[in-house]
């Protein structure tokens, strides 16, 4: 409840902006650019919005193919089933938002430059363009499940077009920007139309050759996927052994495999904020926690969540508790390690990254770890393993979004006083102390997450069963 | 074996279960009997340390559960699909909870062996995750699983439901092998012929209480049969 009341609120800001983007975007773009025309340079900046579209689509949107299944007994033709869920797609936040913005510049800016029949034909492109990206972000949503490689290239693909579009290396809406140009001038407007009717049809005759309840829009039987058998694990005892079946579950489960790839895409994120993050800010400290912690921070928020389905065999199996939480702790903690390793290569950027991940390794390890143990036997609720997309609200309350902010704010309470009185080093050896500290008194801490278990499993078996 | 002391559970005004004191000595296969709601479940949740009763006590060997992890090396138990490691194969399966108990895969072989009838060639050997197999295959794993590390105290609830009949009949073969005078079973279920079948005393619940705690005679299914239509 708390978690829509959020996301209603995000929504209308984004809507209320978009509009303002929309009305003042002529304005703003004169003032800028004022030896260019306006409608070309808001073409290519909106082909560049489509871009990104793609990838918050796929990040973001929920398509309705999954609900395919439930009315497949029902005394509808498939073809009017399939016609009517691609239909809802359309009415998705993603195809109403660009809405916002392409409207009201119509009117303030289109009218005025091309004259009123080829602003209509600029409207109805552009409304062609929104609908083409949907579709085909349906079709990468299909893909993605069934065959996820291809989809990560295609999505891989379009991630680079921004990169090299960002770091001015090719600029692909100064290609594109006259193309939209032609269409609207000529007979070429035909084109997206054209372009969107057969993605629909492809689309429409994809979902209808698989409307049965075992062409894999049911529950799907996957084959068996290994993973890396990481046999060394038996040899630390139960621990081990519960790393090892925790890592299939990770690597066997749709969830699970995007948070895990979720988590590698923190090792690059603070570069899409520039290259000067690192020298000298404090925003070296909050890059470095999410870079090493990417993992953490991600899987940690739903730590038992992702044992919700079989919480019971836990209590119940011969695996004492001791050993589940230090697995727990161990695999949060531990991937820490693993992603230090991986930001190794920073050194040859500034050799002050690897001493700051380095610390933050020590911190989030020794304190966050244990932080998210805490936080998650508050707040956990059931979700399946199966539903891939990544902002699943399942297993989400309101409590998540609001976790990060003591998350951020701890290393700073302790940097922060050292970095104002100018002694930068001395805040990051503090950092690291914290850090070690915590992990000195592993065994101790751990007590105690275990008398707290004891206390709370009844409350998360409660929650589970729901 | 288990003790069950003053053991009351509610859920806001609904009584689950209020047991004042129930006995289950060792060798005994004890059959649970009641409608939906009767507080079989709850039973067996509060003796696997799934619940927390609102008050009183369940012990195992004379130890406390709540909070312990003793009996879990003897308890074998499955009561739902949250028994069961849904993304492994049943072989993952098995050879994971027999590492628990510190099985060889020798031991869990020849052991597996004695179930052949049982799986029917459709657990063992099979390239599936347990979320993909039929639910009935999906119980006789369970159930199977649950019988590793030849556990004291076998607790199965349902452990009939949604198996074929040719199957039911071979699982009650199952755990009328399984009697011995060192271990206890606790089974509930809904068809009443097949539960007097295997038990040797029947507790049939009602609304969380205790209603009769019967020793099987042949007059034992008429008697629960007569209770339940009139009911």
């Amino acid at each position: 409840m708390a978690v829509n009341v959020i996301m209603g609120f995000f929504a209308a800001y984004m809507l209320l902006s978009a509009l303002a983007v929309g009305f003042m975007g002529g304005f703003i773009l004169k003032e800028y650019f004022p030896d260019e025309n306006v409608i070309s340079k808001f073409n290519g900046f909106f082909v560049y919005y489509l871009l990104v579209d793609i990838l918050s689509r796929f990040l973001l949107q929920k398509f309705p193919s999954f609900s395919l299944v439930k009315f497949l007994t029902l005394n509808i033709k498939k073809s009017t089933i399939c016609r009517f869920l691609l239909t809802k797609s359309a009415f998705s936040f993603f195809n109403i938002l660009p809405l916002f913005v392409v409207v009201p510049f119509f009117f303030t800016s289109v009218i005025g430059g091309l004259g009123i029949v080829k602003a209509l034909i600029w409207l109805a492109i552009m409304i062609t363009l929104v609908l083409i990206n949907n579709f085909l972000s349906f079709w990468l949503d299909r893909t993605f499940n069934k065959r996820p490689i291809i989809a990560f290239l295609i999505l891989a693909a379009v991630a680079g077009l921004i990169y090299v579009e960002y770091k001015g290396i090719f600029s692909m809406s100064s290609y594109s920007a006259p193309l939209v140009g032609y269409m609207y001038e000529s007979v070429f407007f035909i084109v997206p139309a054209i372009v969107l009717g057969g993605i629909y049809y492809l689309l429409y005759n994809n979902l209808l050759a698989n409307a049965y309840l075992d062409a894999g829009d049911g529950p799907d039987e996957e084959t068996i996927s290994d993973g890396a058998e990481l046999a060394f694990l038996d040899s630390y005892g139960e621990v081990g052994q519960w790393l090892r079946i925790e890592s299939k579950l990770i690597w066997r489960n749709k969830k699970s495999r995007n948070y895990l790839f979720m988590s590698f895409i923190f090792l690059v994120y603070p570069f899409a904020f520039g290259m000067d993050w690192y020298d000298g800010s404090f925003m070296i400290i909050v890059f470095a926690l999410i870079m090493v912690g990417g993992f953490m921070l991600n899987y940690g928020q739903l730590l038992f969540s992702w044992n919700s389905s079989h919480f019971d065999f836990i209590i119940t199996q011969n695996l004492s508790i001791k050993s589940f939480l230090k697995a727990k702790y161990v695999l949060i903690a531990g991937s820490n390690l693993l992603f230090f390793i991986l930001t190794l290569p920073y050194v040859f950027l500034s050799p002050r990254i690897v001493l700051v991940t380095f610390v933050m390794m020590l911190f989030n390890a020794g304190i966050l770890s244990y932080f998210y143990l805490w936080f998650t036997m508050n707040n956990s609720k059931k979700m399946s393993l199966a539903k891939g997309n990544l902002f699943n609200q399942e297993g989400i309350s309101a409590a998540h979004y609001f976790i990060m902010l003591p998350i951020l704010a701890m290393p700073f309470i302790v940097y922060l006083p050292f970095q104002l009185l100018g002694y930068e080093n001395l805040g990051l050896l503090a950092l690291a102390l914290f850090g070690l500290l915590g992990i000195v008194f592993n065994d101790q801490v751990l007590a105690k997450a275990i008398e707290f278990f004891k206390y709370k499993k009844y409350f998360l078996h409660n929650n589970f069963a729901k | 074996m288990i003790r069950l002391e003053n053991i009351t559970k509610s859920y806001g005004s609904k009584v689950a279960l209020a047991v004042e004191s129930l006995a289950i000595n060792t060798g005994e296969v004890v059959g649970l009997v009641g409608n939906n709601g009767a507080g079989k479940t709850t039973m067996f949740s509060v003796i696997l340390d799934l619940i927390n009763p609102n008050q009183g006590v369940a012990y195992s060997k004379d130890i406390v559960i709540a909070g312990s992890d003793h009996w879990k090396s003897y308890t074998g138990s499955y009561v739902s699909e949250n028994f069961l490691l849904e993304f492994l194969t049943p072989d993952e399966y098995f050879k994971f909870i027999s590492e628990l108990h510190h099985f060889s895969s020798s031991d869990l072989s020849t052991f597996l062996d004695q179930f052949e009838d049982l799986f029917n060639n459709e657990i063992r050997g099979v390239q599936k995750y347990i979320r993909d197999l039929s639910k009935g295959n999906q119980k006789k794993t369970g159930i199977v699983a649950a019988l590793i590390g030849e556990p004291d105290v076998i607790i199965l609830d349902e452990p009939f439901a949604n198996l074929d009949p040719t199957t039911q009949i071979r699982l009650k073969t199952t755990i009328k092998n399984l009697r011995s005078p060192d271990k206890t079973i606790l089974i509930s279920s809904h068809d009443l012929t097949h539960v007097t079948e295997v038990s040797d005393r029947i507790i049939l619940l009602e609304n969380g209480l205790v209603i009769k705690d019967l020793v099987k005679t042949e007059e034992t299914l008429r008697e629960l049969e007569s209770y339940f239509q009139v009911i």
